[in-house]
């Protein structure tokens, strides 16, 4: 795909978003970057600082560094399980079993749960190191009670758990990738005599790609701005292992009433999902199949 | 010279029933491995709904200290006392608030995104890529920081404590995730279908409405279901943005009797709200599902 | 790759063009605040309409809560619109959760209801110079003032302004689980020593006399200082009172508590439920932990678990040795009513809030869903009525018992997380008493500039 020439036509179809851009999202984002040069505790008006919160922020708070290691452990461990997870059940739930609709639902409705007042106290009693679930399931193995929420590893890990139960909207797009990938491409292969794992490997996932990198990018952003997780279940601790960079933004903004370093934090923490986005856009050339630019990639 | 051809054909024939009674068998157990992982999956995904439907018969001490399904008693009390609310409204107000902000929410999502999505995925124009990378951006920044700015600005256009602040943004395709979602479902769809179409005597927009977007049923449907579910359980903006009672919509309703800083709460009532309020989602997702299996036999492009 | 990076180029490039843009037209949201008392009349102004001859008023009025206090707030609106059928009031009300948040974006954008129900610390947040509410001092005939006396206004005093007006007092008290006490054949303590003696009666695994979350410890450790030094951790100015060897006497305190098995450790505690908070969590509700360190004004959530078990939860004395200093009680408003600095109606408003606190119809109708009014006529309507149980029980031990005060500045949260970091790195080990004292007192005093900066 060399030269292409340009086609106004499709400005016309993105102007919705044009104008939703310049009208509703344009001005907050203007508007945080601005206060991130400012001290500004939302009730006065902000008072103009140069670069002392990025200075601050790089030379002397340990919080800052504590929570973007924590989110940084955090989304190594989430990220590419919740991915392969969604994917397999995902290929599980594609076939057209009698009674999919029902286990489709079923394996959704931990996702629709949400936030869900119930999931912390849900939590407890799969993790509390006296009596909990999980202790009793890993003591039957031999395995000896670990105290889940009062260590710092394992208690990351609870949150993870609880996001890639949740992870029903992944398999979805997943699922809803799998319906368009053309039936006789299966056939053909089967004719073929290629195995069920040649053609998952040869026909499925390349056809994947796109969503997969969708997927890929999706979570990676939503995971480096988990919020609820900690919030509900560990609210941060112990020892701060679980005080994820969102959760120390929000408490900088709303609770030390620091919005103007609550936004410098956002702008980097803008800035280092945005060197992970740009590298896997880059990496996308080759690993993603397009089919609207035929067969091998861009 | 006909018989050996003949008896070829029946040797291929035999080999390949033979191969078929192999598969189907194949296939059988495969189901059956199958339906094992999938009740065991569905087990472990529902036991917190199950927990939750028993939890909204049981008092607070039950709830906080069994992790078993079936209460001592059944009593739907915690209903409809959870129902009537301690506020001036029930319940069905709310529900209706909620269904006023999610039925144009969702409608405009479906729309305006699949638009951009087109424009993006299917055309070249000057700065696209810069365009994109603006796109994205946009999911980048954490909600927090721009919740102040965001509210002035609702004030600016006077539309404070009006459940359009809530929906109007969709219309205007606010959320880059969708966009971006349909993008990638849009690249996933060959270009030769476009060009036959033209071929055919069909303008960009006839395209877009006639040969794609039946084609992305599935992610539409997708895009649908995640804005209802999310909007649905979205608190904060809500929370902010509406300031009268009377305009609440569920998610803020669910949190009105929980008062973290004195006071007690029956628990049972808000989780048998919670239900209440997790069935129309449910509903949906089930009935959704149809579209996903049609994908199949629908979406099959032929060579 | 030069595509990305031109990509990003154009980007920032776009993003500082149109930064520039907006700089011009509005200075920011500070700006904002000011063209919104224009608009402010505009509303009420459509609402004047309705009215032909008595001029017709809506006030906004908003609080948080749980179902009984809506159900009795609105109660009490209705009767005081009955009363004044030109006056409307429109009650904005929510839980707990986002409330903060929904206030301070109300207060910058200039659309703060006319009537608050805010928390006591919140006034040195929004409120450093006592500007931030209207000072109540102008309305004291319209509000009954003559009912709080001066200790009380006290507390709400900024600058000599008058920010808000206390509806109940709360303080923290030790309150035990008798059943278990029982059990082990324990007396409930009355001095500090006696909690250890305590401590080796509950011979059982995974049974302690008493709980503390690491706020809670720390309280518990200020009062235990006090009573030894006569010294507030803070003043009323946030000035820092505690010398580090005060701060390494209350950490001892805790580490001997855990020691000696007096409260579970951090890290079991931890281990039991996250961040679930104590009367949630079945080693409370069956007994296990017996006894807990709480505000009065939230006995209520912990009692009503052990009462659906068939338990007892009673009050317990405060340890105060006979030769202390000060007796160390820890009190502080439990809520506070303000007006916004921008009403449009300050003596309707404070005629509104003069009914709901010392109107015999208006504080029947409240009740004790804000707590034990401080209000004298408001007690007094109440108190005939007939009042008791732990909450008024425990307050009434607390306001006969009034120590030095806790300053608003103490619960400040950039404070309390610091309390709470502190404390745990010592219950889980992480640092030793000296350590964590050495911690905690320079890293309170960092904070502390930082919030009285400006």
């Amino acid at each position: 795909m060399n030269k292409k020439r340009s086609d106004y036509r499709g400005l016309l179809y993105i102007t919705p978003w044009l104008i939703g851009f310049l009208v509703f999202t344009l001005y907050p984002f203007v508007a945080s970057f601005v206060l991130s040069f400012t001290k500004y505790d939302i009730l006065n008006p902000p008072k103009f600082v140069g670069l002392r919160n990025y200075v601050k922020m790089f030379t002397k708070d340990q919080d800052f560094k504590n929570s973007l290691l924590v989110t940084f452990k955090y989304v190594v461990m989430t990220v590419p399980l919740k991915l392969i997870f969604a994917l397999l059940i995902a290929f599980i739930l594609n076939f057209n079993l009698k009674g999919i609709n029902f286990f489709r639902t079923a394996y959704y409705i931990p996702s629709i749960l949400g936030g869900n007042v119930a999931i912390a106290v849900l939590w407890r009693f799969l993790f509390s190191a006296s009596g909990g679930l999980v202790n009793q399931v890993i003591g039957l193995f031999g395995a000896g009670p670990v105290n889940w929420f009062g260590t710092p590893g394992p208690a990351l890990f609870t949150l993870t758990i609880l996001r890639i139960w949740q992870f029903g909207s992944a398999m979805v797009i997943f699922l809803a990738a799998l319906q368009d990938i053309p039936q006789d491409l299966y056939d053909a292969a089967a004719v073929d005599g290629a195995n069920k794992f040649t053609v998952f490997r040869k026909i499925t996932v390349p056809l994947l790609t796109p969503v997969i990198f969708f997927n890929f990018v999706m979570q990676l952003i939503q995971a480096f701005q988990e919020f609820n997780a900690p919030y509900l279940i560990t609210g941060g601790g112990p020892l701060k292992a679980t005080y994820l960079l969102p959760v120390y933004i929000y408490d900088q903004s709303f609770q030390y009433y620091n919005m103007g370093y609550g936004s410098a934090l956002s702008w980097v923490l803008f800035v280092i999902i945005m060197i992970f986005t740009l590298l896997i856009f880059k990496s996308s050339d080759y690993w993603v199949f397009y089919s609207d630019v035929g067969e091998g990639g861009k | 010279m006909a018989e050996t051809v003949d008896m070829e054909r029946m040797a291929l024939e035999t080999k390949a029933r033979e191969q078929h009674a192999k598969l189907r068998r194949k296939h059988r157990v495969n189901a059956g491995i199958r339906y094992t992982i999938l009740v065991i999956g569905a087990i472990i995904m529902l036991y917190p709904m199950l927990w939750l439907i028993g939890a909204s018969f049981k008092t607070n001490s039950e709830i906080f200290t069994s992790i078993g399904i079936i209460p001592k008693r059944f009593d739907f009390t915690p209903y409809i006392k959870g129902w009537k609310t301690g506020t001036e409204y029930t319940f069905g107000t709310y529900f209706t608030n909620s269904f006023k902000i999610l039925i144009p929410k969702v409608i405009f999502t479906v729309i305006s995104c699949s638009l951009t999505a087109y424009g993006f995925a299917r055309f070249d124009f000057p700065f696209k890529k810069q365009i994109f990378g603006l796109l994205i951006s946009t999911l980048l920044l954490p909600q927090v920081v721009l919740r102040i700015p965001t509210y002035l600005l609702w004030k600016k256009f006077k539309l404070l404590d009006t459940h359009a602040s809530l929906f109007l943004g969709s219309a205007f395709a606010v959320d880059g995730f969708f966009v971006f979602m349909l993008i990638q479902f849009f690249r996933g769809i060959p270009k030769e279908l476009d060009e036959s179409a033209i071929v055919d005597g069909c303008n960009s927009f006839e395209i877009f409405i006639w040969i794609l977007l039946p084609l992305m049923k599935p992610a539409l449907v997708s895009v649908a279901l995640f804005q209802f579910m999310w909007t649905m359980n979205d608190f904060m903006g809500p929370l902010i943005y509406i300031s009268s009672v009377e305009k609440y919509p569920v998610s803020i309703a669910l949190k009105m009797c929980i008062d973290a800083t004195s006071g007690t709460f029956e628990w049972n009532q808000v989780i048998a709200m919670s239900i209440i309020a997790l069935l129309p989602s449910i509903i949906l997702f089930f009935s959704a599902q149809k579209y996903f299996i049609e994908g199949i036999t629908t979406t099959g492009i032929k060579g | 790759m030069k595509k990305r990076i031109s990509l990003l180029l154009v980007c920032i490039l776009i993003m500082t063009a149109f930064l520039t843009a907006c700089g011009g037209d509005s200075e920011g949201p500070a700006g904002t605040g000011e063209d919104d008392q224009v608009e402010e009349p505009d509303e009420k102004q459509a609402d004047e309409d309705d009215g032909a001859d008595k001029e017709e008023i809506t006030l906004r009025f908003s609080w948080w809560g749980g179902d009984e206090r809506h159900e009795a707030t609105i109660e009490a609106i209705e009767k005081y619109e009955e009363l004044h059928d030109n006056v409307n009031i429109k009650a904005e009300y929510s839980g707990w959760d986002g409330h903060q948040e929904k206030i301070t974006t109300q207060l910058s954008g200039g659309t703060a209801p006319d009537i608050m129900q805010i928390n006591w610390n919140w006034l040195t947040i929004f409120s450093k110079d006592g500007e931030g509410f209207y000072d109540l001092n102008e309305l004291s005939s319209e509000l009954g003032l003559e009912n709080f006396s001066d200790d009380i206004l006290d507390f709400a005093t900024v600058n000599g302004k008058l920010n808000g007006i206390p509806i109940s007092l709360t303080g923290r008290c030790l309150y035990y689980n008798k059943t278990t006490y029982d059990k082990f054949g324990a007396e409930l303590p009355k001095t500090w020593d006696d909690l250890y003696t305590v401590a080796e009666k509950f011979d059982e695994e995974g049974y302690y006399p008493l709980d503390l979350d690491s706020y809670s410890a720390w309280i518990l450790a200020i009062v235990y200082v006090e009573q030894q030094t006569g010294k507030p951790f803070l003043d009323d100015a946030g000035n820092l009172q505690f010398t580090e060897d005060d701060i390494k006497m209350g950490l001892q305190l805790y580490q001997d508590f855990m020691d000696k098995g007096v409260i579970p450790g951090a890290k079991e505690r931890a281990g039991e439920g996250g961040d679930i908070p104590l009367h949630e969590l079945p080693n409370w509700i069956e007994g296990k932990y017996a006894g807990v360190f709480e505000w009065t004004s939230s006995v209520g959530k912990y009692a009503q678990p052990l009462e659906e078990k068939d338990q007892e939860l009673v009050l317990g004395e405060l340890p105060l040795p006979s030769d202390a200093k000060s007796n160390g009680w820890v009190v502080k408003p439990s809520m506070l009513f303000a007006i916004n600095k921008d009403t449009e109606y300050p003596e309707v408003a404070a005629d509104v809030l003069n009914f709901l606190l010392n109107e015999p119809e208006g504080v029947k109708a409240l009740g004790t869903t804000r707590g034990v009014p401080v209000s004298e006529s408001g007690l007094k309507v109440l108190e005939d009525e007939g009042l008791e149980g732990l909450e008024y029980e425990g307050t009434k031990l607390v306001l006969d018992n009034m120590g030095l005060g806790f300053g608003p500045y103490f619960e400040h949260t950039l404070l309390k997380d610091i309390y709470q970091d502190t404390i745990d790195k010592l219950g889980f080990g992480e640092l030793d008493v000296d350590a964590a004292a050495e911690h905690m007192y320079e890293s309170v005093s960092e904070a502390l500039e930082e919030i009285l900066e400006e």
